[in-house]
């Protein structure tokens, strides 16, 4: 589903620094991958990098999605393609409520209007499954959210795209309990044997109960250890002394 | 009860010296101009550039805004003052009298320790330039700007009046028709000078005015840190500065220029200061303001080149009967060029500060970056501080932001450091020393002690 | 022919061309009123001898049609929010001057203006306001139509007043002049200006916010903030926040942000697989709602949300 051949990456205000460094990654459908590194390892450019953030410029390499290669790709398109990136720190849009941005949204996705009543239910429906309050369809969007509020605006908007493959950007340690709890409750209502999961954490907890495929280890960029969860669990209490690293 | 920060002397500043002139011309004319082309034996070129300057001296207004200038009389500034001294390269060379303020003032012995070279002006005229010779070798010029006009012709053609044209305002060509002394610097190609150059002017006759000309060229792939430093003892007639500084920036090279400026009360300081950028290089303006009665000091950066950039560090101090203008004019000509801006200004016994900056970013200057914070600092109601900005963008895919606040040391904050043990004289230093400090740490250490003896200095009469 | 309008209370160099900004103007004959002279007030920009005397109680809605010019003087007395909507209802060159002036005791005003004029027509707006007396007034600059755009504000502010406000402007190829000045002069007094914006097709912005603290205005607080989202490489923005301070028992404070769209935002959107163009949309709405908000009448936000979804 996702291959991502010999990639590099430089930051845009920064070009004399490779962030990504050959990265490899393959990720078939219904499967669930971990990347977890050390700070600064690249994770989070990682998730940029695919969506196509124009803070960072590949150098070398490509990303293929569905056999389409999207290395070039507007962040639109390649949304549109099936690919969703959960923010760590999600924007906020004061002035506009959810339900015009959900509104926005869907007309986005589909191309076409939205059927008001139709997609007041469906917005209901996931926030159902996320116990949200209907409430929230007249906040203004993240606008002074707490942080485990904004995480389940974040899981909200997975459930509406319901995209092929959703990478979770959790690389935030400092996720409490709720957010947590949300994140996982998302994931529950997503996955599916057809659709992948990309999940970049620095924390066992957001793993617990998950039929994790693979576990990658990203250190200066590039992939320096693959396994199963037990490897997860090894690093969560040994930190990433074993691969030349302090954190 | 006067409460103490730390014990200063106060003294350095004040001493005068009698018997050191040799000549003395007061007055502007034709005259006067040619007697001191002659004095100097300049060429021919020279002695034209300063008569059309003196036209347009004589043609301008003084500006409709800002200080009130109307006070200076030029008939009755010493235009020219030539002390009992030629330009000499070591100290025991330089007579006593004058030896003795710039040895109060620490110059030789910062040049030991930890100066590149060392100018030092005495009213109209360098006594004392002096380089490493190891820098000599690499190619390094540093001279006595009067010098640079014989020795390097060519290049003082070349560069001479180019970034600061002689028409620019009424006093820039005041400053062409009489200026004398001064520095020239040139940085060879890929040349780093490790250490600072520091040039000191001191205008010791009364009534005097002081016109020094510095000129720096740094070529391509070099560094380097200048250091300017000015003071003058307290008279009651007007003193009057009007120096001109022209600094080239070459690609790929590095300009940090450092002013401290101590001028005393009766100083009017109307200083053109002025920088081209080429591509890839950056200049760093470090300044501290506090001293003269006016000030109209806003130095100017022209980001030519991709990728160039400039930046600010600016603290002035207002006390009683000051009037301090300050501020900068950037202009971005090309693409990828950044502005940093600093500014702080302090103002108390009645003193005013004005800070105003214009920064135009042109068409051609795709993603630049403008980031400007100005701050002020009142001390009591009968000061002032005004900020005048102009921000003009013409190019879409800018960013540019801008923050500025003014008001008066917390309630809260006096109340909560009165509540550790602080005298509220010391909690008020503290706190003024603190909003100075990010611009204090951009100094090198010297300066940056002798910033902290100057606000001390400013500080003591408030606070007691 | 050229007026100098707005001459700065406070001078600065020629170079920073914001001592008198020259306008050429071409004032068509006024229908219903013959002006006998017309000079400039430093204060508020043009002034006429003679005008349409309104003094509201009520909303107002003022139409142009035929190339006509209206001179109006608006007065407002009584406690309450007025909507004040300049309309146009052909597409010829008409001429609008409205003049509001304010004299505030102890009450609470909030004027909402909106411009919906067509692109040909040139608009002045001018207010002059005195506030004493715990008084508050609000007033919700909504800028979207017209061609040339001269904007004054004049603000005198006593014991414990207020003065807010909120502006938002469109520039397609217009010219737009905004001269704000608000000075706090009585103790414990608040001035507040916001202003968000977009610049396109050619358009040339000049936006000049004094913040005037007065010697005795103590524990006066003031702010301005101005925003400005450029759409294209041809249209300039020029802001000159001025912050006069002579009052040391003050909180004083000005941001100006301009350029481009957010690119965190505009990422964030995209990633969600919105247009490029309708995630601008989002975030310039986003913007303007927290003014338009300040508007109580629904049916006039409707019109106004609609104006600018049409338009942008």
């Amino acid at each position: 589903m996702l291959q991502i051949n010999n990639l590099y990456t430089i930051a845009e205000d920064d070009h004399n620094k490779h962030i990504l460094n050959g990265l490899n990654l393959n990720i078939n459908p219904g499967e669930i991958h971990v990347i977890m590194g050390p700070n600064g390892s690249g994770k989070s450019t990682l998730a940029n990098t695919i969506l196509n953030n124009k803070r960072y410029i590949k150098t070398e390499g490509n990303i293929i999605f569905d056999g389409d290669d999207i290395t070039n790709l507007s962040t639109d398109k390649i949304a549109k393609k099936g690919i969703f990136m959960s923010f760590q720190t999600p924007i906020e849009i004061p002035g506009i409520t959810v339900a015009h941005y959900m509104k926005s949204l869907k007309e986005s996705m589909t191309g076409e209007k939205a059927n008001i009543y139709k997609l007041s239910k469906e917005v209901e429906e996931n926030m159902a499954k996320l116990n949200m309050d209907k409430s929230y369809n007249s906040r203004e969007f993240n606008a002074g959210f707490s942080g485990g509020e904004k995480k389940k605006m974040e899981m909200l908007q997975l459930l509406m795209i319901n995209p092929k493959l959703a990478i979770l950007d959790e690389t935030d340690s400092g996720l409490d309990v709720d957010a947590i709890k949300t994140v996982k409750e998302g994931i529950k209502a997503y996955k599916n044997d057809t659709n992948a999961l990309l999940i970049i954490t620095h924390s066992m907890k957001i793993l617990d109960g998950l039929d994790v495929d693979k576990v990658h280890v990203l250190i200066d960029g590039k992939i320096v250890d693959e396994g199963d969860i037990t490897l997860a669990e090894k690093i969560d209490k040994e930190g990433y002394k074993e691969y030349n690293h302090e954190d | 009860m006067k409460t103490r920060v730390e014990e200063i002397d106060t003294n350095i500043y004040e001493l005068k010296s009698t018997n050191t002139t040799l000549k003395k011309s007061i007055g502007l004319s034709p005259d006067i101009i040619k007697e001191i082309s002659k004095e100097k034996e300049e060429p021919e070129w020279v002695l034209d550039l300063r008569l059309k300057a003196l036209d347009y001296f004589n043609k301008l207004d003084n500006p409709n805004w800002g200080p009130d200038l109307s006070m200076l009389n030029i008939d009755e500034i010493a235009t020219y003052v030539k002390p009992k001294v030629d330009n000499k390269r070591t100290w025991e060379e330089v007579p006593d009298d004058i030896k003795n303020i710039f040895d109060k003032l620490g110059i030789p012995e910062d040049e030991k320790k930890s100066l590149a070279g060392v100018g030092a002006q005495f009213d109209s005229e360098v006594v004392y330039h002096n380089i490493q010779d190891s820098l000599t070798k690499q190619g390094v010029i540093y001279v006595n700007f009067d010098v640079a006009i014989k020795e390097y012709p060519e290049l003082i053609k070349e560069y001479f009046t180019k970034a600061v044209p002689i028409m620019d305002h009424k006093y820039i060509a005041l400053h062409y028709a009489l200026f004398s002394g001064g520095s020239f610097v040139y940085i060879p190609k890929g040349v780093h000078v490790d250490f600072p150059l520091q040039s000191y002017f001191r205008l010791n006759e009364k009534g005097a005015g002081q016109f020094e000309h510095t000129l720096i060229i740094v070529d391509e792939g070099a560094t380097l840190e200048f250091i300017e430093g000015c003071s003058a003892p307290g008279y009651n007639e007007l003193n009057l500065h009007a120096g001109c500084v022209e600094l080239f920036v070459k690609k790929n090279a590095k300009l940090t220029f450092n002013t401290i400026e101590n001028w005393s009360r009766n100083m009017l300081n109307l200083n053109t200061k002025k920088c081209i950028v080429e591509e890839n290089a950056s200049i760093d303006w470090v300044m501290g303001s506090f001293g003269s009665k006016i000030s109209m000091l806003y130095p100017m950066s022209i980001l030519n080149g991709e990728n160039a950039s400039c930046s600010y560090t600016l603290i002035s101090f207002a006390g009683n009967g000051q009037n301090l203008d300050t501020g900068l004019k950037v202009i971005h000509n090309a693409p990828n060029t950044k502005t940093i801006v600093d500014n702080r200004s302090i103002s108390k016994d009645g003193g005013i500060c004005t800070f105003r900056s214009n920064v135009h970013i042109g068409k051609k200057a795709d993603n630049s970056k403008v980031s400007l914070s100005c701050s002020s600092l009142m001390l009591d109601s009968i000061s002032k501080s005004d900020t005048i900005l102009v921000n003009t963008i013409e190019n879409e895919s800018v960013e540019f932001s801008h923050e500025a606040s003014v008001g008066k040391i917390s309630d809260q904050v006096i109340f909560y450091l009165m509540s550790r043990g602080y005298s509220e004289e010391e909690a008020k230093g503290l706190i003024v020393r603190g909003f100075a400090e990010p611009i204090a740490k951009n100094f090198p250490v010297e300066y940056a002690v002798e910033m902290n003896r100057l606000i001390n200095m400013e500080l003591e009469g408030t606070i007691g | 022919m050229e007026y100098i309008l707005n001459e700065s209370p406070y001078k600065t160099t020629n170079g920073f061309k914001i001592n008198n900004i020259k306008l050429d103007l071409d004032i068509p004959e006024i229908t219903y009123l013959n002006p006998v002279n017309k000079k400039f007030n430093s204060k508020i920009g043009l002034e006429f001898d003679k005008y349409d005397e309104y003094n509201i109680t009520d909303d107002l809605t003022i139409e142009y049609s035929n190339s006509i010019g209206r001179v109006i003087n608006i007065n407002v007395d009584d406690e309450g929010e007025y909507d004040i909507l300049l309309k146009s209802l052909d597409d010829t060159k008409c001429f609008s001057y409205i003049k509001i002036n304010t004299n505030i005791d102890n009450k609470k005003i909030k004027i909402n203006v909106i411009n919906l004029l067509n692109n040909k027509t040139d608009s002045f707006i001018a207010y002059d306001n005195k506030v004493n007396n715990k008084g508050e007034l609000i007033i919700n600059h909504i800028d979207l139509g017209g061609h040339f755009k001269v904007n004054n504000l004049y603000t005198e502010l006593y014991d414990n007043s207020i003065n807010k406000v909120n502006t938002i402007y469109i520039g397609d190829d217009n010219k737009l002049d905004y001269n704000y000045h608000i000075k706090n002069i009585g103790e414990k007094t608040i001035s507040n200006m916001i202003t968000e914006g977009i610049l396109n097709n050619n358009s040339y912005k000049q936006h000049k916010g004094i913040i005037d603290f007065i010697e005795g205005c103590k524990k006066s607080i003031g702010e301005e903030l101005e925003n400005c989202i450029l759409l294209d490489d041809k249209s300039i923005s020029r802001s000159s926040p001025l912050l006069m301070c002579h009052e040391e028992d003050v909180e004083g404070a000005h941001g100006v942000s301009t350029g481009k769209i957010d690119k965190d935002k505009l990422f964030y959107l995209l990633s969600r697989g919105i247009s490029e163009d309708e995630a601008k949309k989002i975030i310039i709405l986003s913007n303007f709602n927290k003014i338009i908000d300040n508007i109580n009448n629904l049916t006039i936000k409707d019109m106004v949300i609609e104006y600018i979804n049409n338009n942008i």
